[in-house]
C-alpha cells in the first residue's frame, strides 16, 4: 500500500479514537443535545477509544519500523485531535456523521492492507 | 538586597540571573561533567551540550521559582566556581 | 509592571513567566514557525518560483555521464579562477533535478558569498530570462532559522526558541485542567474562546511542539553551547576534525599554490564512492593548505524513513597535488552514539526523510504551533481590552496599544509578507540588478508597511483590513500567475506538475479561511454592537487610543 494510503489510515484510526475518548466525556456528550450515557456506556467508549489509539500505530510501525513510527504515529495523532476538536466545537453533527465516514473509510484501508500483505 | 532596590531594577536583575546567569550555569556543569566522565572526549562533548537545553531551561525556572535577585545569582554563581575550575583543571591535565 | 512576581505562590510566578516571556518571545516566534512551516516546502516553492529554468532546461540530471560531469567541473573551475583564484571557498555544483545548471559559489578572503549559475553545456552565466534570480523557498528557510541576519539571526533565533522551551514548560505547569479541558473549544465567546484556542493548539500538539523546539537548538548546538569545546580544543575545526575522524584542519599558510584540475579529483572520487558527485569544493583555494572534497549524490530512496542518516560519501584530497587524503563510504556511519543522537534529532527537525505526507504533516503542525503562538499573543491584548491590568501606570494605555500593533503585524503582517513575496517574485523585472538581494527587500519593506498600517488604524479595523488583503492575495496568485507567465493552475494540473500545483492550491485553502475569518470577524463585531455597546468594546475598535 503506498505511504499515503497508510498514513491516512492512521490519520482516520487515530480521529475516531479521538472522537470516542471525547464523548466519553458528560460535558462533551452533551454537545449533542442528546440524553446522557449511563456508566457503563461511557467507559465502553473510552475503552475502545484508547484501543483504537493504540490500533492507530500499528499500520504506521509496520511502514516505518518502531522509531520513525512512533514518531509520525504522535505526529498523525495531534493532527487527528486537532481535525476532530474544531469539526466537533463547530458541527457537532457533521462531526458524527464525519467519524461514521472514517470509521468506514478506515475499516477499508485496513481491509486493503491486510489483503495486500496477505496476513 | 531587594529592600533596597527598586522593583523594576530587581525584576531586571531578575531577569538577567536567569538569561546570564542560568548559560554560565549550564556551561560550567558542561565543562565539568565533560571532564569527569569517561567517554570518548568527542562523545562526550556532543552528549553534553544536547543535555545543555535541559539545565539551561530548568535553571532559569528555577529563579522564577525563587524569585529573589540575590538568591538566584548566589545559587547559580557559587556551584558554578568549583565546577568551571575543577573542569578545566581535569581538562588541563588529562 | 505587576508585583504579582514576588507576591504570589510558584504557579502565580510560573503564570508571570509565561505571560510575559510569551508576550515578548511570540512576535519573533510567530515568524519562525510560520516561515518554518512554509520552508518545509522549499523546494516546491523555488520550482514555483523558477519558472523559466524547467523550460529551459539543456540536460537531464538523471541522464549524465561521468565524462559530461567531468567537462561541467572544468567549466566551473575556469570561471572560478577568473572571478577569484585566491579566497576562502569555492563549490561546483552539478546539475540536479531541481536545478538543471551549474551553480558556482564562493567566499573571498573576507568570506564574503558570491553566487553564479552557468549554462551546463556552454559553460557561459546564465542570461536573465533563463533564470530568474530569486532566493526562492529558501527565503522563508533563511527566515526561519537565521531571519536573513547571518550568525546574529542564528543567536537570537536560538534565544527565542530557549524561551520557547520555558514557555512550554511553564505552560504545563500552570495549565490547571490538562485532562479536563483536554477537548474544550467554546467559539464565540471572546477572551475565553481564546484561551480554548491557545490550549487545545498547545496541548494537543505538544509532543511536536517540545519535539521540533529541541531539535531546533540541537541542529545548532555547537554554536549555542560551545563552552565545552573551547575548553578542550584550540578552535572548533580541530573538533570536527577529530569528530569526524578526518585529517586535522590545516589554517592558510599564505604561500601561494595553484588548485590541480578538479575534473581528475572528480573522477578519483566518483570513482572511490562508487556513483556520481553532486558537489566539488575546495577550501583555501591559490593557498598551499588548500584541500579538495567531492560529495555524493544523496539518494532519497536509501534516507527514507530512516532516522539515522546513512551518509552518501566524501572523499577529502590536497587539491595543490590531486592526492587522497581520507574518505567516507556511503552508508559509513560514525561510530559515535552522541554524535548519532544529535544527527537523529537534525533530521527529526528538517522533515525530508519521508516524501510529501511527512511534509504535510509538518506543515500542519508547524502552522498549528504558530496557531499556539498568535493566539498566546492575542489572549493577551484581549484580556487587557477588557480590562486594562494598569502594568505600566500611566503609560499602560499607550503600551498596550503599542502591543496591539505589533501583533497585528507580526500575525497577520508577516501571513501578508509571506505571500506578497510570491508576488514579488512575478512582478519585480527579470533584468533588475542583484534581484534575487531586491525580492527579499521588497519582503521586508512590505512587512514594514504592514506595521505602519496596524500603527495607523484602529485595531480591529487593521485586523480585519489585513485579513482581508492577505486573503485577496492568496486568492488572486493563481491569476497573477496566468497572466506574468502564461502558465495557470489547471495547465499545471493537466501536466501533473503537482508541485506548482500544490504551492496555488494551498494559497486558495489559505485565502479562503482567512476570508471565513474574516466574515466571522465582521458577525462578531455587529454582534457586539447591538448586543452591547460598552466602554470597552467601543474603546477597543478604536484601538484604545
Amino acid at each position: 500500500m503506498p505511504v499515503f494510503m497508510v498514513m491516512l489510515s492512521g490519520l482516520l484510526i487515530h480521529y475516531l479514537a479521538m472522537g470516542l475518548l471525547s464523548l466519553a466525556m458528560p460535558k462533551h456528550f452533551a454537545q449533542l443535545n442528546l440524553d446522557p450515557l449511563v456508566v457503563s456506556e461511557q467507559r465502553l467508549l473510552r475503552a475502545s477509544g484508547w484501543v483504537l489509539l493504540l490500533a492507530g500505530f500499528y499500520p504506521i510501525i509496520q511502514l516505518w519500523g518502531a522509531a520513525t513510527g512512533t514518531v509520525f504515529g504522535l505526529g498523525l495523532l495531534s493532527l487527528a485531535g486537532l481535525l476532530w476538536i474544531v469539526l466537533f466545537s463547530l458541527r457537532p453533527l457533521i462531526a458524527m456523521v464525519s467519524l461514521a465516514v472514517a470509521a468506514c473509510l478506515g475499516l477499508a484501508l485496513v481491509l486493503i492492507d491486510l489483503f495486500a500483505i496477505g496476513v | 538586597m531587594h529592600m533596597t532596590l527598586p522593583y523594576p531594577a530587581r525584576i531586571a536583575l531578575l531577569i538577567l540571573a536567569a538569561i546570564i546567569g542560568g548559560y554560565v550555569f549550564t556551561s560550567a556543569a558542561m565543562i565539568f561533567f565533560s571532564a569527569i566522565l569517561p567517554m570518548s572526549r568527542t562523545g562526550v562533548l556532543v552528549m553534553t551540550a544536547l543535555l545543555s537545553f535541559v539545565v539551561y531551561c530548568a535553571a532559569i525556572i528555577w529563579v522564577f521559582a525563587v524569585r529573589d535577585v540575590g538568591r538566584a545569582w548566589l545559587g547559580l554563581l557559587l556551584p558554578s566556581i568549583p565546577m568551571l575550575v575543577i573542569g578545566i583543571w581535569l581538562t588541563e591535565t588529562v | 509592571m505587576e508585583k504579582v512576581l514576588e507576591q504570589g505562590n510558584f504557579r502565580q510566578s510560573m503564570s508571570w513567566l509565561h505571560t510575559w516571556g510569551g508576550l515578548v518571545a511570540g512576535w519573533v516566534l510567530f515568524c519562525i514557525f510560520l516561515t518554518g512551516a512554509i520552508g518545509v516546502f522549499d523546494d516546491d516553492i523555488t520550482h514555483w518560483m523558477n519558472p523559466e529554468q524547467k523550460q529551459t532546461a539543456v540536460v537531464d540530471p538523471a541522464s549524465l555521464t561521468q565524462s559530461e560531469r567531468a567537462a561541467m567541473v572544468e567549466m566551473g573551475q575556469r570561471y572560478l579562477q577568473e572571478v577569484m583564484p585566491e579566497g576562502h571557498f569555492w563549490a561546483i555544483g552539478l546539475p540536479s533535478e531541481d536545478h538543471p545548471v551549474i551553480r558556482l559559489f564562493w567566499q573571498d578572503m573576507q568570506e564574503n558569498p558570491g553566487a553564479q549559475l552557468l549554462d551546463p553545456l556552454k559553460g557561459e552565466p546564465l542570461p536573465a530570462e533563463q533564470n530568474r534570480q530569486t532566493e526562492g523557498g529558501h527565503h522563508f528557510v533563511h527566515m526561519h532559522f537565521e531571519l536573513h541576519a547571518g550568525q546574529a539571526g542564528i543567536w537570537l533565533v536560538g534565544f527565542f526558541t530557549m524561551i520557547m522551551l520555558v514557555a512550554l514548560v511553564s505552560g504545563i505547569i500552570i495549565h490547571r485542567r490538562i485532562f479536563k479541558d483536554f477537548f474544550t473549544l467554546r467559539f464565540s465567546k471572546g477572551q475565553r474562546s481564546w484561551l480554548d484556542a491557545h490550549n487545545v493548539s498547545s496541548v494537543i500538539t505538544l509532543p511536536f511542539q517540545l519535539m521540533i523546539a529541541y531539535t531546533g537548538l540541537a541542529v545548532f548546538v555547537a554554536v549555542y553551547m560551545p563552552a565545552a569545546m573551547y575548553v578542550n580544543y584550540q578552535n572548533p575545526e580541530d573538533f570536527f576534525s577529530e569528530l569526524f575522524e578526518e585529517p586535522p584542519h590545516q589554517a592558510e599558510t599564505g604561500i601561494k599554490a595553484e588548485v590541480v584540475s578538479l575534473t581528475n579529483i572528480l573522477l578519483q572520487g566518483e570513482q572511490l564512492l562508487g556513483r556520481p558527485a553532486s558537489f566539488v569544493t575546495v577550501e583555501h583555494p591559490g593557498d598551499s593548505s588548500a584541500r579538495a572534497r567531492v560529495f555524493g549524490l544523496f539518494d532519497p530512496d536509501e534516507a527514507f524513513g530512516k532516522l539515522v542518516s546513512q551518509g552518501s560519501g566524501r572523499a577529502m584530497f590536497n587539491a595543490t597535488n590531486g592526492q587522497l587524503m581520507h574518505h567516507r563510504m556511503p552508508g559509513q556511519v560514525i561510530d559515535n552514539p552522541a554524535y548519532s543522537a544529535q544527527q537523529i534529532m537534525r533530521r527529526l527537525h528538517f522533515a525530508n526523510y519521508g516524501g510529501y505526507t511527512v511534509r504535510w504533516l509538518y506543515f500542519l503542525l508547524g502552522l498549528a504551533g504558530a496557531v499556539m503562538i498568535a493566539s498566546g499573543s492575542i489572549l493577551f491584548m484581549v484580556k487587557r481590552r477588557q480590562k486594562s491590568l494598569n502594568e505600566f501606570g500611566r503609560q499602560t494605555a499607550r503600551v498596550y496599544r503599542g502591543i496591539e500593533a505589533l501583533n497585528i503585524a507580526a500575525i497577520t503582517g508577516l501571513a501578508i509578507a509571506c505571500i506578497g513575496f510570491f508576488w514579488i517574485n512575478r512582478l519585480l523585472p527579470l533584468d533588475v540588478d542583484i534581484r534575487a538581494v531586491r525580492e527579499i527587500q521588497l519582503f521586508f519593506l512590505l512587512w514594514f508597511g504592514t506595521f505602519l498600517h496596524a500603527v495607523l488604524r484602529p485595531a480591529l479595523s487593521a485586523w480585519r483590513e489585513q485579513l482581508l488583503l492577505f486573503a485577496s492575495l492568496c486568492l488572486l496568485l493563481p491569476i497573477l500567475n496566468w497572466i506574468t507567465t502564461g502558465d495557470q493552475l489547471i495547465s499545471y494540473i493537466v501536466n501533473s506538475d503537482w508541485r506548482a500545483a500544490g504551492v496555488e492550491l494551498a494559497a486558495l485553502l489559505l485565502g479562503l479561511l482567512a476570508l471565513y475569518s474574516v466574515r466571522h470577524l465582521r458577525q462578531r463585531q455587529a454582534r457586539q454592537q447591538a448586543d452591547c455597546p460598552t466602554r470597552a468594546t467601543i474603546q477597543a475598535q478604536r484601538g484604545i487610543s
